[in-house]
């Protein structure tokens, strides 16, 4: 468990997380989802967080984009911004991206405009009335599309598309807003071992520019992902470190791995 | 039109922008108030063609509900907000218009006194309320038309939006709201003509109400209007303000955590809703003569809904389409077999909701034009389902 102690260490890695969680504790009727859960991002990193059901991932992705307030601890976004204290679209728009555990794409609309939707640009009622896509903006929903591999589909309505198509379409999603931090859960889930592995390249070239983090139960994906491991259990950090040292890690073989 | 088809459509010169179905409603209907009115005014009662002047009341009458029933399908339809007391909005609109009408009259009244309504001279009130001032004005009047249900509506979604009260839970508020009002107008001390409401209205800008001109002037005002809310739905529905709506509509937490602030777009587009219904009812009330209190009462509100349905949600001309039909229906059926009309229209609204999802346009529309006449309800090949929860966990 990642133990920052003194004062002094504390405050430089509230300066220099781009997250900062620190004693986050969430109870729901009694029920602690988070115990006490720290956790701090460097810009540019990409993590993956495992731990078996109910070890409160999708809780700590709740708090970190605002859908639910904790009722303990601190959750600063660099350094400055308290994000115990804004609602999920301002949280959007500083910049922390989410991608849903089941894929939640707009149905009803085309693949092209789901990305139109995404696309990073004023979120303002009256920004929207007036909204007519750049040629730039244009380009890059076209770029997304190519990286997503859903250029042939692009005026489809997104209902009718596959599972792992889906999952893609949320990912391009992100892309299209662009957030310095993506929270992506179990990007995996439901996916072909010829999907998953696509997918893990995909998040590892997203990880070069933004700071990800990943919920994943695969291990294949998280070590196909070849990153900083965080292992969660009863709603607080039991380890973390490279995946072979957490797998390794008598502890977490008691609680998780070695079930 | 469908974005899929077009995903460009910003581009496209205007009538084609429109759709095939938006182009036909937006000449269609003008052309048929000028016939009408054509009718009425050239040619001699004699005339097999002439129409008379209680059928230029009546379709006068359909259009207004037509804008009615307009403004509840872009918020029901587009952004999923199913108001069930939409009918206060268009009651305040036509309580504006009547306050205006009753200045009108003057000393032509029952009593006589040139200040105050008859109703007023009868509770034995010595002055006229503050709210009656300025009223006497029609610029005023019009622009009460459109602040008074805007306002109500702002007030209204302010604290329902910010709240996050959605789905049935708002609809059961809107009814308590249409129901509070109606309890309010009811009550003589309001200063609104209590249970009796405001009649007798003799005349507008000096022409009188009754005359072939004044009922022509109104139709062709109503069918403008019409046509004018159309355009202003289609001109916010197309945009990328339209996708959001529709973005709520579907998947209103995940759109949240795109950026948007739900609470807003749903207050805008609840406002305008609410201001088309104000406009509505301002005309509505000189070409029916009447405005009382039972315009308040819930069933009204429901009966909105059931035009929409009927018509076809979330295709604006669809509901506009309902109104008319359903409400030609009901002036036949209540002339006819007045027993069995609301039973009909019980009926009617459980069959297209079983039978008919996309009303009566879902169901001619394509097949005539082979054209997706829709805008955003999902199609045959699309999963009708929302996805409203699939953000949880």
């Amino acid at each position: 468990m990642t133990d920052i102690a003194t004062p002094s260490a504390r405050a430089g890695a509230v300066q220099d997380a781009i997250l900062y969680l620190d004693g986050i504790t969430v109870s729901f009727d009694g029920f602690r989802a988070l115990n006490s859960l720290s956790l701090y991002l460097e810009p540019g990193e990409l993590r993956a967080v495992i731990g078996p059901n109910g070890a409160g991932k999708s809780t700590m992705m709740d708090v970190i984009t605002g859908k639910t307030r904790p009722d303990l601890g601190i959750a600063r976004f660099h350094g400055g911004h308290d994000l115990t204290a804004l609602d999920e679209a301002a949280i959007a728009n500083l910049g922390i991206g989410r991608k849903f555990q089941k894929p939640t794409v707009f149905e009803n609309q085309t693949v092209y405009e789901n990305l139109e939707l995404a696309l990073k640009a004023p979120r303002g009622v009256l920004a929207a009335l007036r909204f007519r896509a750049s040629e730039r903006q244009r380009a890059r929903i076209e770029e997304v599309l190519g990286i997503i591999n859903l250029g042939r589909q692009q005026n489809e309505a997104a209902g009718g598309l596959s599972h792992g198509q889906k999952q893609w379409l949320e990912i391009g999603m992100l892309l299209m807003q662009d957030p310095e931090l993506l929270l992506v859960d179990e990007p995996a889930a439901g996916m072909t071992d010829a999907e998953t592995m696509r997918t893990a390249e995909l998040l590892s070239e997203i990880a070069r520019r933004h700071t990800v983090v990943v919920v994943e139960h695969d291990m294949e994906f998280v070590r196909a992902l070849g990153c900083r491991v965080t292992v969660l259990h009863e709603g607080a950090v039991l380890a973390e470190g490279s995946l072979a040292a957490v797998q390794n890690n008598q502890d977490v073989i008691d609680v998780y791995l070695g079930r | 039109m469908s974005n899929a088809a077009f995903p460009h459509a910003g581009h496209r010169p205007f009538l084609l922008r429109l759709g095939p179905t938006g182009t036909v409603f937006v000449i269609l209907v003008p052309v048929v108030a000028i016939l009408m009115v054509a009718g009425n005014l050239l040619l001699p009662p004699s005339s097999s063609f002439h129409v008379p002047a209680h059928v230029m009341s009546l379709v006068g009458k359909y259009l207004c509900f037509a804008l009615l029933a307009m403004s509840v399908d872009l918020i029901w339809g587009f952004c999923g907000i199913l108001s069930l007391g939409h009918g206060a909005f268009f009651a305040l609109g036509g309580y504006a218009m009547g306050m205006h009408l009753m200045r009108q009259i003057g000393d032509r009244g029952v009593y006589s006194n040139p200040l105050l309504p008859d109703f007023m001279v009868f509770l034995d009130w010595k002055e006229l309320p503050w709210y009656w001032h300025g009223f006497d004005n029609l610029a005023f009047t019009l622009l009460m038309v459109l602040l008074v249900p805007g306002l109500l509506a702002f007030v209204f979604g302010w604290f329902t939006f910010r709240s996050r009260v959605t789905g049935v839970y708002f609809s059961i508020i809107s009814q308590a709201m249409t129901f509070a009002l109606m309890l309010a107008f009811f009550r003589n001390d309001m200063g609104f003509g209590g249970n009796n409401g405001m009649t007798d209205f003799k005349d507008l800008l000096g022409f009188d109400l009754r005359s072939d001109g004044m009922r022509s002037a109104l139709l062709f005002s109503s069918a403008i209007a019409l046509v004018a809310g159309y355009l202003l739905c289609r001109r916010m529905v197309d945009s990328k303000f339209g996708r959001v709506i529709l973005a709520i509509r579907d998947a209103e937490s995940r759109t949240r955590f795109l950026g948007y602030r739900v609470e807003h777009y749903k207050l805008l587009v609840f406002i305008v809703s609410a201001m088309m219904a104000g406009a509505a009812g301002a005309l509505y009330t000189p070409q029916v003569g009447i405005i009382n209190p039972s315009e308040f009462t819930p069933a009204n509100s429901i009966e909105i809904v059931i035009w929409v349905a009927v018509g076809g949600r979330g295709t604006l001309v669809g509901a506009a389409l309902g109104a008319v039909m359903v409400n030609f229906g009901k002036s036949w059926f209540t002339g006819a077999l007045p027993e069995l009309w609301l039973f009909l229209l019980g009926g009617l609204f459980v069959a297209v909701t079983l039978f008919f999802p996309k009303g009566v346009l879902g169901i001619f529309g394509r097949r005539l034009t082979g054209w997706p006449l829709s805008l955003g309800m999902p199609g045959r090949t699309r999963p009708r389902k929302p996805v409203e929860d699939a953000t949880g966990d």
